[in-house]
C-alpha cells in the first residue's frame, strides 16, 4: 500500500498543466462499449455483443506546473520492489523533500487534478435497444493562480525540516497590494448511469443510432476558495501614505446530500448520435461480420454531461476589505484611554472589513459540459484512423465551473477481436503541444496514455497520465459462429450452400 | 437470456425507486451550525431539519437572519446564547414558520443577554421532558425582544419565559401551552406588550420569583401591572427602599404563610385599584391562608383592594398590620374571607390610619383596632 502511495505521489507530482483527458485513447475502438458509452452514449447502441460487463475502470490524472519529483532511481523500481538499499530504512522506503524541483519561471503555482473511478457497468442489448448502467466515482480539483514563492517557501522550510510539518503561510512577499486571483474548486460526486441507446437500419447500407445517458448525481462534498486583491483606488486622504485596497475573499463550503441520489439534484444527461456508412469493401457475410466493425465511415456527435452539481447544504463565507489603512486613523488625544484606542480600532476595523456568512444557500456547479465531434475511417480490413474534437462548453471565468480543455486528436490504430493498438496525436489548448500517446487492448484489458514520452521516462518527464480498465462480454467467436450456424436450427439457409 | 436482461432491468428500477423513497425529513440533511460571530443567514435548504445544533452551545455574537421554513434542531441540555453583539431576526410566514426544537429530550432553550434589536414572526418553539433550565426563553440585562404570531410549547417543569428586571419583551397574538408557568419574572420585570394571546399552562399565572429564589426585595421602584393575568408570589415581598405599585385590575396569589411588609424606611405602597377593576390579594386556594400586610414604616396608599384568605394566629396582628411611624390610608376596599380578630390594627402611638378606615371599606366582623405597645 505504501509503494501505491508512493507512485501516486510521483505521478502527481510532474509538472504538467491540466489534463483530464487521456481516456479519449480508449473510446474510438469498437469493442469497448463501456468507454465508447462514456464518449457517446449512441456508440452503446452498436455494441458488438449482447451483453457487456465492466467490473472496473479508472483515469488519474494528479497533475502541477511548478513541482517536479526528479528522484535518483526509477519510480518502477518501487514496483519492482528493487529500491536502492540507500534509499531505505529499516527495509521501508524513504521519501527526501530535496528530491522536489521547482520551475523557477512559473511565477504562478497551478494543479489540477481529475480522478475518475468507473464501474461497475453493464450493458445489455435487447433487437436494436441497448440499455446501460454504470457508476462512476469523479474527485475534480483546480488550483489556480498562487503565487510560486509561497510554494517555494514551504518547499524550503521542508527540505531544511524533514520532519515533514509545514510552515506557517506567512511570506514577507506576499501583500495585498498585488494584484492576486486564487481559485480553488474541488469536488467529490459519483453517478449512476442509465443509458437506453438505439439503432435504425437505414437505406443503402447506413444505420444511425442515438443514445440517452442519465446521470443520477450524489455530490459527497465541494469545496471553493477565492481570494482577489490589489485593486487600487485612488486614496482621498492626502495625509495617508497608505493606499485604499480592495479585497475580496469567498470560502464556499458544498456539504452533499445524506440522502444519496435525490431526484431533487436533478442529475445530468449526455445525448448523441452515430451515423455509420457500409459499403462493399468493409461488408462481409451474414452471420460472419456480427460482432466485426464493417463500415467504412463513422461519425458521431455527443453533448456530454449537460447538468449542475447541486449544493443545498452549503456555507458561505465572504470577506471584503473595501477601505484602506488611512480610514484606521483614530481620535487620539491625552485623555484617550488605552481601553478607548482598542475600542475605536475595533470599530474601525469591523467597519472596514465586511464578513457575512450565509448557510444554505442553493448552489449549481456546472459540469464539464462538452461537444465531442468525431470520425473513424476504416482504410483497410482492421486498420483504421479517428479524428476527435472535444470543445469545452463551460465558461471558465465563472469559478464554480467545471470545465474540461478542448482537445484535438488524431488516432491511426489497427484493431483486432484480442486485440488493438493506438498511436494518437493529440493536441490540447492549455499546453498547447503534440503528444504521442499510446492504447493498447488485449483481449478485456486495456491501457493507455496520452503521452508515451511521459509514461516512459518517469523519472524525470513533465507529464504522468495513465487509464487502465477491464471488461467482460460474452464474446462469441467468429469460428464457433461460423462453423456452426445450422446446430441450433437444425437447419441450414439458402446462402449457406 | 430475455428473462435475465429484464431482470437487470426491473432490479435497476427497483434500486432507483428505492434511492428515491427515503425520507428527506430526518436529520441528514441537517447542516451543523457553528456559532455565529458576524452578519450570518440561514436559508431553509430542505423540506425537512435544516440545521442542528450540537456539541456546544450556540452562541451569536452576530447578527443572525433566519429566513421561513428554516428547522432548527437542539441538541440535550445545549442553549442558544444571543449576547450583546448579537441579535435575531426570524421572520417565518403562516405556511412556513421557522421552527426551534428539541432533538430527543430537553435543549436549554434561547438566552438573551442584554441582546437587543431582536424579532421574531412565526417561530415555533418546543422543548419535551424536562431541563434543568428556569424557562425555554429567558431575558437578562437590558434584552429587547418581540414575538408575534409565535408557539411556544414545552414542559410541565419549566416555564416559558424568564424575564429579567431590565429586559423589554412584547409578546402579541402568540400560543403558550404545557409550561408549568406562562412567565416567571424576576422581581420588578415588566412587559411592554401582552396582547391576543392564548395560554394553556399548568398554572395559567406569571410567576414572580427571582432566578436564584431569594426572597422579593424592592429596593427601587417595582410596579406590578395588570396584564390579562394573576400573579403568584411563592414568598414573602419586602419593601426595603423606594416604592412597590400595584395597578387596578392586578390579582396577587400569595402562597400559603407568606406575607408583604415594609421596612422601617420611608416607602411607599401604592395599590391603586378602582371599582370596575378592584386590586385582589389572595391565595390559590380556600383553605389556604397567607400572613397579610405589615407596615413598619413609609406610607401605604390602599384604594379598592380585596382581601382574601389572611390568617393570624396571633390576636395582636391583623390583616392589616401597622408598626412603627407606618401611615396607612385605605379605602373602598375588601376585608372578607379572613381569618384574624381585627382587619386593620396599629400596633404604635406613631402609627396612623385614615380616620374613615371603619367607614370607607367593608369588613365581614371586625374592623380597625388599635393594640398599642
Amino acid at each position: 500500500m505504501k509503494a501505491l502511495l508512493f507512485i501516486l505521489l510521483v505521478l502527481s507530482s510532474q509538472p504538467f498543466i491540466i489534463n483530464g483527458q487521456s481516456e479519449y485513447g480508449s473510446s474510438v475502438g469498437n469493442y469497448l462499449t463501456s468507454s465508447n458509452s462514456r464518449l457517446n452514449p449512441a456508440s452503446a447502441a452498436l455494441m458488438k455483443t449482447e451483453w457487456v460487463v465492466s467490473p472496473f475502470a479508472a483515469n488519474i490524472n494528479v497533475l502541477n506546473n511548478y513541482v517536479a519529483l526528479n528522484m535518483p532511481y526509477s519510480p518502477y523500481r518501487i514496483i519492482n520492489n528493487s529500491v536502492p538499499s540507500q534509499y531505505k530504512s529499516n527495509n521501508q522506503i524513504t521519501f527526501n523533500w530535496n528530491w522536489l524541483k521547482v520551475n523557477s519561471k512559473e511565477a504562478y503555482f497551478n494543479i489540477n487534478s481529475s480522478v475518475v473511478a468507473q464501474g461497475p457497468a453493464v450493458f445489455v442489448k435487447q433487437k436494436s435497444f441497448v440499455f446501460g448502467v454504470y457508476y462512476d466515482f469523479n474527485v475534480y480539483t483546480r488550483l489556480s493562480g498562487l503565487p510560486s514563492h509561497i510554494v517555494k517557501g514551504q518547499i524550503d522550510f521542508l527540505q531544511s525540516n524533514q520532519n515533514g510539518s509545514l510552515d506557517t503561510l506567512s511570506y514577507d512577499g506576499f501583500s495585498l497590494q498585488d494584484h492576486h486571483n486564487i481559485n480553488l474548486l474541488h469536488h467529490r460526486y459519483q453517478t449512476i448511469n442509465f443509458t437506453v441507446g438505439k439503432s435504425f437500419k437505414l437505406k443503402n447500407q447506413q444505420t444511425l443510432a442515438f443514445g440517452i445517458n442519465y446521470k443520477l448525481i450524489n455530490s459527497f462534498s465541494g469545496l471553493q476558495f477565492t481570494f482577489k486583491s490589489g485593486q487600487y483606488v485612488n486614496s482621498n486622504s492626502s495625509s495617508s501614505p497608505f493606499p485604499n485596497i480592495n479585497t475580496m475573499m469567498n470560502l464556499t463550503e458544498m456539504k452533499g446530500m445524506n440522502n444519496k441520489f435525490s431526484i431533487r439534484s436533478l442529475g445530468a444527461i449526455d445525448l448523441g448520435f452515430e451515423w455509420i456508412y457500409k459499403n462493399k469493401t468493409t461488408q462481409r457475410k451474414p452471420n460472419y461480420s456480427k460482432y466485426f466493425p464493417d463500415y467504412k465511415f463513422r461519425f458521431g456527435m455527443s453533448l456530454l454531461d449537460i447538468g449542475n452539481l447541486i449544493y443545498n447544504r452549503t456555507i458561505i463565507n465572504d470577506v471584503r476589505l473595501n477601505q484602506g489603512y488611512d480610514r484606521l486613523d483614530i481620535n487620539f488625544n491625552s485623555s484617550t484611554s488605552n481601553k478607548d484606542l482598542v475600542s475605536q480600532m475595533e470599530d474601525k476595523i469591523r467597519s472596514s472589513i465586511q464578513v457575512e456568512t450565509n448557510y444554505g444557500k442553493r448552489i449549481s456547479v456546472g459540469l464539464p459540459t462538452r461537444l465531442n465531434l468525431y470520425n473513424d475511417f476504416q482504410l483497410r480490413k482492421n486498420i483504421f484512423v479517428n479524428a476527435l474534437i472535444v470543445k469545452n462548453l463551460r465558461n471558465r471565468n465563472k469559478n464554480k465551473n467545471m470545465f474540461r480543455d478542448d482537445w484535438i486528436q488524431v488516432a491511426p490504430r489497427i484493431e483486432f477481436k484480442y486485440f488493438e493498438l493506438g498511436l494518437p496525436i493529440s493536441y490540447n489548448s492549455f499546453d498547447k503541444t503534440i503528444k504521442q500517446g499510446l492504447n493498447l487492448r488485449f483481449m478485456n484489458f486495456f491501457i493507455g496514455t496520452p503521452n508515451l514520452i511521459s509514461l516512459i521516462n518517469i523519472q524525470n518527464t513533465s507529464e504522468v497520465s495513465i487509464f487502465l480498465g477491464f471488461q467482460i462480454s460474452n464474446f462469441k467467436g467468429q469460428f464457433i459462429k461460423k462453423k456452426t450456424p445450422y446446430m441450433k436450427t437444425k437447419r441450414r439457409t439458402c446462402s449457406e450452400f | 437470456m430475455k428473462m435475465l436482461h429484464s431482470n437487470i432491468v426491473f432490479l435497476a428500477l427497483i434500486c432507483l425507486f428505492l434511492s428515491h423513497c427515503k425520507k428527506d425529513t430526518d436529520l441528514g440533511e441537517a447542516l451543523v451550525l457553528r456559532s455565529v460571530i458576524n452578519k450570518t443567514t440561514l436559508k431553509n435548504h430542505s423540506k425537512g431539519i435544516d440545521y442542528i445544533i450540537q456539541a456546544n452551545d450556540f452562541n451569536v455574537n452576530g447578527e443572525l437572519i433566519i429566513e421561513p421554513g428554516v428547522e432548527i434542531v437542539i441538541d440535550n441540555n445545549l442553549k442558544i446564547n444571543i449576547n450583546s453583539k448579537g441579535s435575531i431576526t426570524a421572520k417565518g410566514l403562516k405556511n412556513e414558520p421557522i421552527v426551534f426544537k428539541s432533538r430527543q429530550l430537553a435543549w436549554k432553550g434561547l438566552v438573551f443577554d442584554h441582546s437587543k434589536n431582536n424579532s421574531f414572526e412565526h417561530v415555533k418553539f418546543s422543548t419535551h421532558e424536562s431541563s434543568n433550565n428556569k424557562a425555554l426563553i429567558s431575558f437578562k440585562g437590558d434584552s429587547k425582544v418581540s414575538f408575534n404570531y409565535c408557539e411556544f410549547s414545552g414542559s410541565q417543569q419549566i416555564n416559558g419565559f424568564f424575564i429579567g428586571p431590565s429586559a423589554t419583551l412584547e409578546l402579541n397574538n402568540s400560543v403558550i401551552s404545557n409550561f408549568k408557568y406562562p412567565f416567571q419574572f424576576e422581581f420588578g420585570a415588566q412587559l411592554n406588550g401582552l396582547i391576543n394571546n392564548r395560554i394553556y399552562c399548568l398554572y395559567n399565572q406569571i410567576l414572580i420569583e427571582n432566578e436564584d429564589e431569594t426572597q422579593l426585595i424592592v429596593n427601587k421602584t417595582v410596579r406590578i401591572k395588570h396584564l390579562g393575568l394573576d400573579y403568584f408570589i411563592p414568598s414573602d415581598i419586602l419593601v426595603e427602599n423606594d416604592s412597590l405599585i400595584i395597578e387596578k385590575g392586578t390579582t396577587l396569589i400569595m402562597k400559603e404563610n407568606t406575607e408583604i411588609r415594609t421596612s422601617n424606611n420611608d416607602v411607599l405602597l401604592s395599590f391603586l385599584g378602582n371599582k370596575q377593576s378592584p386590586i385582589i390579594i389572595k391565595t390559590g386556594h380556600e383553605k389556604q391562608y397567607w400572613n397579610g400586610l405589615k407596615i413598619n414604616g413609609g406610607k401605604a396608599n390602599l384604594f379598592f383592594i380585596n382581601f382574601e384568605g389572611v390568617i393570624q394566629t396571633d390576636t395582636f396582628l391583623g390583616v392589616i398590620t401597622v408598626f412603627n411611624n407606618g401611615n396607612l390610608n385605605v379605602k373602598y376596599s375588601n376585608f372578607l374571607k379572613n381569618k384574624t380578630l381585627c382587619s386593620v390594627v396599629t400596633r404604635n402611638f406613631l402609627s396612623k390610619v385614615n380616620s374613615d378606615v371603619n367607614i370607607n371599606n367593608f369588613f365581614n366582623k371586625s374592623k380597625y383596632c388599635s393594640y398599642l405597645k
